[in-house]
């Protein structure tokens, strides 16, 4: 079979599918439905968060509302319903959003996806290509402060080299189109391989619609058997381990999981024997992950790590993740409590007029 | 806005459209299925 024809292995081993709603839940926008709050495009601009995201990003939905309580304006561009909410940006910085004029303090680009837009038919490639370019100047737009690097800039390769530059340990890894030629860098660990996309874990084949690329433990027969592939992934030695972390650092605080879990997709595929309980990172864990932080240029990120019987081991850095699910299980809040001090102090510093409380 | 938001967040919006959706927000419970990346 030609690499044109052959589906590459990490989607042979994915099945897993979901849809995403684009109806939105946030709550300054749903102000407007409810006659609450009227756009004045010739109002002065207002102070605001701006978020490009998806309309399911419930992180944002919460953070929407516990800003509105503070009287902080949270201004949201969807990118599964940006084709409908009118955008225009005027060259003094001003941005106006659904017909009222924002000036941004911040900005947080998330899960705007190019593959989430819901472009006329036929007009496809021009939507997507318009809207990647509007990303490209939001996040260089030196005005706006971000809460984070963009993810495509921080791909796993670049994580992992990162890590190890600051001295944590990281699995060894190949990146490659023919998985089969990973193994003689490798060589043959007793716990076999683990198959993982570069960039995102999902496919968003028609808008909404999400199929998983999750990694994936692999054999080195399956690695044997497949042939060379269209596009490059990344074959990692599988490293034994008890148990994983999921880190959040969050500005200057640090919000610690443990994950229990027997496989990598249980996170979607299982979540009821996900066990999630708040733990406290070792100081010099934390001390590395907030030096890659300082220097990847994120705000927020979610980190994840293998704990095994020595040592532990950085998996990847989720610049995008989420943490209601975490909290949820957990019982916790601990996160959405720092993300939203982080932000309102972010706005606050960006925007001295602003008093908390007063809105 | 903001007083409404207070009264979301401590679950005393109750009545009309208002009402509608505090009850829909609370009741959405946090999943994975999103592209945690």
């Amino acid at each position: 079979m030609g690499v044109e024809t052959a589906l590459p292995l990490l989607m042979r081993m994915n099945s897993y599918s979901c849809a995403l709603s684009n109806r939105t839940m946030d709550f300054q926008q749903r102000m407007f439905d409810f006659g609450v709050h009227r756009a004045d495009p010739d109002a002065p601009a207002v102070p605001c968060v701006l978020v490009l995201t998806r309309a399911a990003d419930r992180e944002m939905d919460a953070l929407s509302l516990e800003l509105a309580a503070k009287g902080v304006r949270l201004a949201r561009i969807d990118g599964d319903r940006c084709v409908d909410v009118p955008v225009s940006v005027v060259d003094d910085g001003r941005i106006t959003v659904a017909g009222e004029p924002f000036a941004p303090r911040l900005m947080w680009l998330r899960h705007f996806d190019l593959t989430a837009i819901p472009a006329p038919a036929g007009h496809g490639e021009y939507v997507a290509g318009q809207w990647d370019a509007f990303l490209a100047w939001a996040v260089a737009n030196p005005g706006w402060r971000l809460v984070n690097r963009p993810a495509r800039e921080l791909d796993r390769l670049t994580q992992l080299d990162g890590a190890r530059r600051a001295g944590l340990t990281v699995p060894r890894t190949v990146l490659t189109t023919e998985p089969r030629r990973s193994l003689s860098a490798l060589g043959d660990p007793s716990g076999g391989y683990v198959l993982k996309p570069l960039g995102s874990h999902w496919l968003e084949p028609e808008p909404g619609s999400l199929r998983s690329l999750f990694p994936r433990r692999v054999s080195r027969a399956d690695l044997l058997a497949g042939g060379p592939e269209a596009g490059p992934a990344l074959v990692q030695e599988f490293v034994e381990s008890d148990h994983e972390l999921r880190i959040f650092i969050v500005g200057d605080e640090v919000v610690s999981f443990r994950v229990d879990k027997r496989s990598a997709e249980d996170l979607w595929t299982d979540p009821e024997s996900v066990r999630v309980t708040p733990v406290e990172a070792p100081g010099r864990l934390v001390a590395a992950l907030r030096g890659l932080c300082a220097s990847w240029g994120l705000g927020v990120a979610a980190f994840d790590l293998l704990v095994t019987e020595d040592d532990y081991v950085f998996l990847e850095v989720n610049v995008t993740g989420d943490w209601l699910w975490f909290e949820h299980r957990a019982g916790s809040a601990s996160v959405s409590e720092a993300v939203l001090r982080y932000v309102t102090g972010a706005f606050s510093a960006a925007d001295p007029a602003f008093s908390e409380g007063t809105g | 806005m903001q007083e409404i938001a207070k009264l979301v967040l401590a679950g005393t919006a109750d009545g009309g459209a208002l009402g509608e959706y505090a009850r829909e927000y609370a009741s959405v419970s946090p999943n994975h299925d999103k592209k945690d990346n």
